[in-house]
């Protein structure tokens, strides 16, 4: 992430911590989308690759009684035509901290879904970084490719 | 919001991504209810907020407690909206429950909809129906 998007997560995150929620409630938000680059070998898109570009989340969590988050495996909804997607797997990682501070979660890459509960948290900014890769040994035709991760805020 | 997304180069795949992407944001309150009904359908007024800084358009999603399975005998209302900045709305779910059984929990989600961005954020909550006085 470029030194710009990190301080508008800072930016985004300090008003969420002070925007007024109705009690029981979960708040998130997308600060920053990322970016993913291909590697040398041209079988793995990630946004560790090359470079260290994650997208962020913040969640504001008013509850006492914490709540959960869960996230996807990233799944790919664009690529280009003659793309051999046979051998393609999918991967995501994060890390979750407080306010950046206190970390509740490091998720390495998985190809499964994941979550992690806040605990008994009370408002407060939850900020998460989270990367994609996508693995073919196959490799990637030229063209676009966009993922797309699932993360949920629930009971 | 631009996509986490690849461009071929000479030796390198860019993928295309926005730096100054702005904020997506929904709320949902409360994420947990229950009640009685004296009949066979349970109805909740949730709210649903845009707390942050552009016009957003949301689906509200009736799903199984799984967050993956669309639920069904579920009618929302609305089904989705758009909300400015700040703005919270009063939502109604409304649910059937099986007579044969004392209760039911359903859960609602809260998403953008036509979002284009690499990470979809979701905001789901339970809510449960429980029938009076049927074998408790």
């Amino acid at each position: 992430m470029r030194p710009v998007s990190r301080l508008g997560a800072r930016v985004v995150a300090l008003a969420a911590t002070l925007a007024p929620l109705p009690g029981l409630a979960c708040s998130i938000s997308l600060p920053a989308s990322g970016t993913l680059r291909n590697s040398m070998s041209n079988t793995v898109l990630g946004s560790q690759v090359n470079g260290n570009t994650p997208a962020t989340v913040t969640m504001v969590l008013p509850l006492l009684s914490g709540v959960s988050v869960t996230v996807n495996a990233p799944t790919v909804i664009q690529s280009p035509p003659g793309y051999n997607a046979a051998m393609e797997t999918r991967e995501v990682a994060y890390t979750a901290a407080v306010i950046g501070l206190i970390q509740l979660a490091n998720q390495g890459y998985t190809s499964a879904a994941t979550n992690f509960s806040t605990g008994l948290l009370g408002a407060v900014t939850l900020t998460m970084t989270v990367h994609n890769r996508v693995n073919n040994p196959n490799g990637f035709a030229p063209g676009t490719y966009t993922t797309r991760t699932l993360v949920t805020c629930h009971p | 919001m631009s996509p986490l997304k690849a461009g071929i180069a000479p030796l390198l795949l860019t993928l295309g991504l926005a730096i100054t992407a702005p904020a997506l944001a929904q709320s949902l309150s409360p994420l947990e209810k229950s009640g009685l009904t004296p009949s066979d359908r349970k109805a909740f007024r949730l709210q649903v907020g845009n707390p942050y800084e552009r016009r957003m358009t949301f689906a509200l999603l009736p799903m199984l407690p799984d967050y993956a399975t669309s639920a069904k005998g579920v009618v929302v209302k609305p089904a989705e909206l758009t909300l400015g900045p700040g703005i919270t709305r009063n939502i109604i779910v409304t649910f059937d429950i099986d007579p044969a059984k004392k209760e039911r929990t359903i859960a609602l989600c809260v998403m953008p909809k036509a979002i284009d961005s690499p990470i979809l954020p979701r905001v789901c909550g339970l809510y449960t129906g429980r029938m009076a006085g049927r074998g408790s």
